[in-house]
């Protein structure tokens, strides 16, 4: 499913992450599937933004610049939507129910 | 229990295992200073066993969510059986088990949107040849089992708690109509009458014993559980009546009482002789039940044992077919056993 | 009492029934077999491991024997039980040996989940150690036969056993194992090393056995704290070449390695956190043997831990 600007995404229901970042690089587990990843800054980023609440890509663009100190260019925006396409392929973020 | 020698643990635990109870075997001494008598290396494999239990059963948690949500649109009502009910509803027989697949129940008008919704979100079926997908859907009326492409568990849907081919036909509507809700929860159970009896038309109906000494501790568990309601045992006598399963309902008391000790209301007891089979199939059922739910002493499957089961297994598909087609399945089964095993 | 000071008659007799106890370190195995030319073995490869003499608690109850029929006599087999059930094929019977190792790898990796278990090798000096993960043809087992031969204390060749309690490395001193080429170059590089017969045409090719040194043995109940994460890889001909894992990727990568990390969900996550924030990580690609022994014996202890999330 293509990442579409109506779309609100959250982390997936039943998610319980544990986080620890090494130089600029996250592994986070999630209790509830088990499963482990390693990210990059700007892909922990994503994901703890939506672990606070659900969003839309725009939002989620404007908050990672925000807190990365990053300019919400349209470099960041293909970034960022390639990595909510990434996270909904392995089942870690889904769209919210209507 | 707890004063046991070195070489007891040793038996006990290799019992427990070829029973895949060890889970069970630690939810019992998962109590206050229940572990202070075990040895070390004991414990060691109880909390390994442990591991294993806790992994499935977060798998199984995870998939429930995510098969809720796909069908969450539907507005179908999910009613969970078995092992993904026990641990969602916190009972006793989740406790140190392992689960294999995720059993839900749905009813027979909405499954081929079911189907078509759970394909659709990315579940498929199970890699089967044409002669059992064909079994499922044709003979059984059932979906073939199901398996999401990211996923290991297996989902099974079912209309019914007994196949409809079988000679026992529990109405549909009047499980569902019955069926409670999780607390918080769109999802539901069966209603206590009819999950003890699920269980026992499960175990007495089902071809494979292997695990037919836990199936009976499912069921005893159970009816330890429902007893704190003074009128579970007048529900479920007469709810097996309503159902047409006082057969299973009279094994399910009879074995749990005399291999487990369960504690069973004498009424329900007696009520239940009534729907007893004649006594030389009575007297025949208590030798194979009994003997194929024994464990071995050795750990090595005895021959009486492993003739017991097969015989059960016979009469379980003899109940569920007609003998012709009875005889092809089970050649058509060792053909495909042989087959695996080259 | 240890196996070699016992005499052959009674080694092949308790082999036979009821089965003789070994303390392995983390894991007392019953072994029963009636077959001559693995009692023989056993008694060679296992000489220094303890008996176990005392009615107690058998944490593997392992059976090599023959298959009853016509195999029994005929293209003859060996086959594995474990608790009565048999979880192999039947293989042949020249392969008792190799069949007997394969087994106790199986009974650990399917049971022993009260650790976190890594396919690697692990070796310890002066209190530090290498975890050598990688899976079979990665040349571990040939690097941790010789960094033995040059003073390494022999944890395992095959698995690391992570305690989840405090991330110390608990020994399993088995034979190592060695494959094909390895052989030849371990028995010329060590000639001080004993190495059982080689059994050819396994489906991992020619397979023999190198007997743990005594002392490695000895000390299978003195645990390690991790120091090196080591990934080797071997290429003939190529320059030795050792460069630092950031450790993020040496998590996943090491995780990637064990055999039960998803299994053991959070507890294996916590327990690898825990290893890979004291150790340091490395590649290792290189394809002679002397340059990378020399290497490994100068690398550098780990600084502090660097800072968490």
């Amino acid at each position: 499913m293509n990442p579409t600007r109506n779309v609100v995404w959250q982390v997936s229901e039943g998610s319980r992450l544990l986080w620890k970042s090494w130089d600029d690089e996250y592994v986070v587990f999630d209790d509830g599937s088990g499963y482990t990843h390693v990210l990059d800054l700007v892909a922990g980023e994503v994901l703890k933004v939506l672990e606070e609440a659900p969003a839309d890509p725009s939002q989620l663009t404007h908050r990672v610049a925000s807190r990365l100190d990053l300019t919400p260019d349209p470099k960041l925006v293909g970034r960022v939507q390639e990595t909510i396409r990434k996270f909904h392929e392995v089942g870690r973020v889904e769209p919210t129910l209507s | 229990m707890l004063a046991l020698t070195p070489v007891e643990w040793d038996l006990l635990l290799r019992q427990a295992r070829r029973a895949s109870a060890v889970g069970r075997l630690g939810a019992l001494l998962d109590e206050p200073g229940a572990l202070d008598g075990v040895p070390a290396k004991v414990r060691e494999h109880l909390e390994a066993a442990d591991a294993l239990v806790q992994q499935q059963h977060r798998l199984m948690r995870w998939e429930v969510t995510r098969i809720r949500r796909a069908l969450a649109n539907t507005g179908v009502g999910i009613v969970l059986l078995k092992g993904a009910a026990y641990l969602l509803a916190a009972l006793p027989p989740a406790k140190g088990r392992l689960f294999s697949d995720v059993d839900i129940m749905v009813p027979k008008t909405r499954l081929p949107e079911v189907e078509a919704t759970l394909l659709r979100e990315g579940w498929e079926f199970l890699d089967m040849d044409a002669y059992d997908d064909q079994f499922y859907r044709v003979w059984s009326h059932e979906l073939p089992p199901m398996q999401h492409r990211d996923r290991h568990i297996v989902v099974d849907i079912h209309h019914n708690i007994l196949p409809p081919t079988g000679r026992l036909h529990p109405e549909a509507s009047l499980l569902l109509a019955m069926a409670r809700p999780l607390p918080g929860s769109p999802l539901k159970v069966l209603a206590p009458p009819d999950m003890v009896l699920h269980s026992a038309s499960h175990l007495f109906q089902s071809g494979d014993l292997h695990s037919g000494l836990r199936d009976l501790t499912d069921l005893d568990a159970l009816m330890r559980h429902f007893a704190a309601d003074t009128e579970f045992w007048n529900l479920l006598s007469s709810r097996a009546v309503e159902l047409g399963l006082t057969r299973p309902l009279f094994y399910a008391l009879r074995f749990a009482h005399r291999l487990l000790g369960t504690p069973i209301d004498r009424q329900a007891l007696d009520r239940a002789m009534a729907w007893a089979p004649a006594a030389p199939l009575r007297v025949m059922m208590d030798f194979l039940v009994t003997e194929a739910l024994t464990p071995q002493s050795t750990g090595q499957a005895s021959q009486r044992n492993r003739l017991a089961r097969w015989l059960l297994y016979v009469r379980h598909h003899w109940q569920r077919m007609p003998p012709l087609l009875l005889a092809r399945h089970l050649l058509h089964k060792s053909v495909s056993r042989g087959r695996a095993a080259h | 009492m240890r196996v070699g000071e016992l005499a052959e008659r009674e080694v092949a007799a308790r082999l036979e029934r009821p089965g003789l106890d070994l303390d392995t370190g983390p894991f007392v195995v019953r072994l029963e077999t009636p077959i001559e030319n693995l009692v023989e073995e056993v008694r060679f490869l296992y000489h220094d491991f303890p008996v176990v003499q005392d009615d107690g608690f058998v944490d593997f109850h392992v059976s090599i024997s023959q298959p009853s029929g016509l195999r029994r006599w005929w293209r003859r087999q060996a086959v594995f039980r474990f608790d009565g059930a048999m979880p192999f094929e039947p293989l042949p019977f020249r392969m008792a040996v190799p069949m007997l190792e394969w087994s106790l790898n199986w009974c650990a990796a399917t049971e022993a989940h009260q650790y976190v278990m890594i396919h690697s090798a692990v070796v310890e000096r002066n209190g530090l150690t290498i975890i050598l993960p990688g899976v079979t043809g990665s040349g571990k087992s040939t690097l941790c036969a010789a960094l033995v031969h040059r003073g390494w204390r022999l944890l395992s060749d095959e698995f690391a056993l992570i305690r989840p309690r405090d991330g110390r490395l608990v020994p399993w001193p088995r034979p190592i194992s060695l494959k094909g080429r390895s052989i030849d170059v371990i028995r010329r590089l060590a000639p001080e090393f004993r190495v059982g017969s080689s059994v050819p045409n396994t489906e991992k090719g020619t397979v023999a056995h190198l007997q743990p040194p005594a002392e490695s043995v000895r000390r299978a109940n003195d645990t390690a704290a991790p120091t090196w994460i080591v990934f080797p890889t071997y290429q003939a001909d190529t320059p030795t070449c050792l460069s630092p894992l950031p450790r993020a990727r040496a998590f996943f990568r090491l995780a990637d390695c064990s055999l039960n990390y998803e299994l053991l969900g959070r507890r294996g996550f916590e327990t690898l956190l825990q290893v890979m924030e004291s150790c340091d990580a490395y590649d290792l690609t290189y394809g002679r043997l002397e340059e990378v022994l020399g290497l490994l014996d100068v690398l550098e202890p780990p600084k502090s831990a660097a800072t968490s999330a």
